[in-house]
């Protein structure tokens, strides 16, 4: 699976990390079970604190999207529901295009609007 | 913005052929004391051998046999091309490769597989379920380096 993480974006890094191991469950590349990597192993390929991939992985389990399980690293859940992490990446998504769109006086139907012309 | 790409392959065969002789092994040797470190060995040995991890950053590329301990690190400065194969079940084994004295194989199951050419002519073959997109991303870190 592919990660990336931008340290001058101005989303943190933790929800960078855990945001790529969501998309990778939406597009498929990641099934229930399947092991990711190690802490140390991530930190080191994209140059970031292990403690950061730690606080992601800790996130995702919060979200039962991964369990920890000793001696056996991190894995994806059994029970992980792809539509629904996707339904809520495109929530916040819309949110946060609401957000913004209000805060710049537009209103719901011009926001409507733009989204169908762009659609 | 820094990409990577990730993968761990388990080869269910090699872990299913390591239980087995595992069980064997404990049914077979007596006493017990003897036959349980015999068996678990057998069902490490299969699960080590069954487990390819794979991590491709900035820095180069990290290559590791079974799901614990270091990995093996290469630079980006040794690399000097990658590209993708479809190995079949006897080439994942070593069979009907290319001769190369200096050929390295993690490939415990057929299918797509990453071939990575080092700058002192050592072949990789690792098997990775998405070798295009570690293609790509090797690719493009190599394009940085012009």
């Amino acid at each position: 699976m592919l990660w990336k993480v931008d340290p001058a974006a101005r989303e943190p890094l933790v929800e960078q990390i855990a945001s790529s191991v969501r998309l990778a469950l939406v597009r498929g590349q990641l099934a229930a079970g399947e092991r990711l990597p190690s802490a140390r192993e991530l930190a080191e390929v994209l140059d970031v604190n292990a403690n950061t991939v730690l606080a992601a992985y800790r996130v995702l389990r919060e979200e039962e999207i991964v369990e920890f399980r000793r001696g056996r690293g991190v894995r994806v859940g059994p029970a992980v529901d792809a539509p629904a992490i996707a339904r809520s990446a495109v929530v916040e998504a819309a949110r946060t295009y609401l957000a913004e769109g209000l805060r710049h006086g537009w209103g719901v139907d011009e926001l409507t609007d733009l989204l169908r012309e762009l659609g | 913005m820094t990409t990577a790409y990730t993968s761990t392959v388990v080869a269910r065969g090699h872990v299913v052929v390591g239980v087995a002789l595992g069980v064997v092994a404990a049914l077979l040797i007596r006493p017990w004391p003897v036959a349980v470190p015999v068996a678990l060995v057998l069902v490490a040995t299969g699960v080590y051998l069954g487990t390819v991890r794979l991590a491709l950053g900035a820095d180069g590329l990290r290559v590791a046999q079974g799901p614990w301990g270091r990995s093996r690190t290469i630079p980006r400065w040794a690399v000097a091309s990658v590209s993708c194969t479809t190995l079949t079940t006897a080439q994942a084994f070593g069979l009907g490769l290319p001769w190369n004295r200096r050929a390295s194989r993690l490939t415990p199951r057929r299918g797509p597989a990453l071939v990575v050419e080092l700058t002192d002519g050592e072949v990789l073959r690792i098997t990775t379920p998405d070798p295009g997109a570690a293609a790509s991303l090797a690719a493009a870190n190599r394009k940085d380096d012009r």
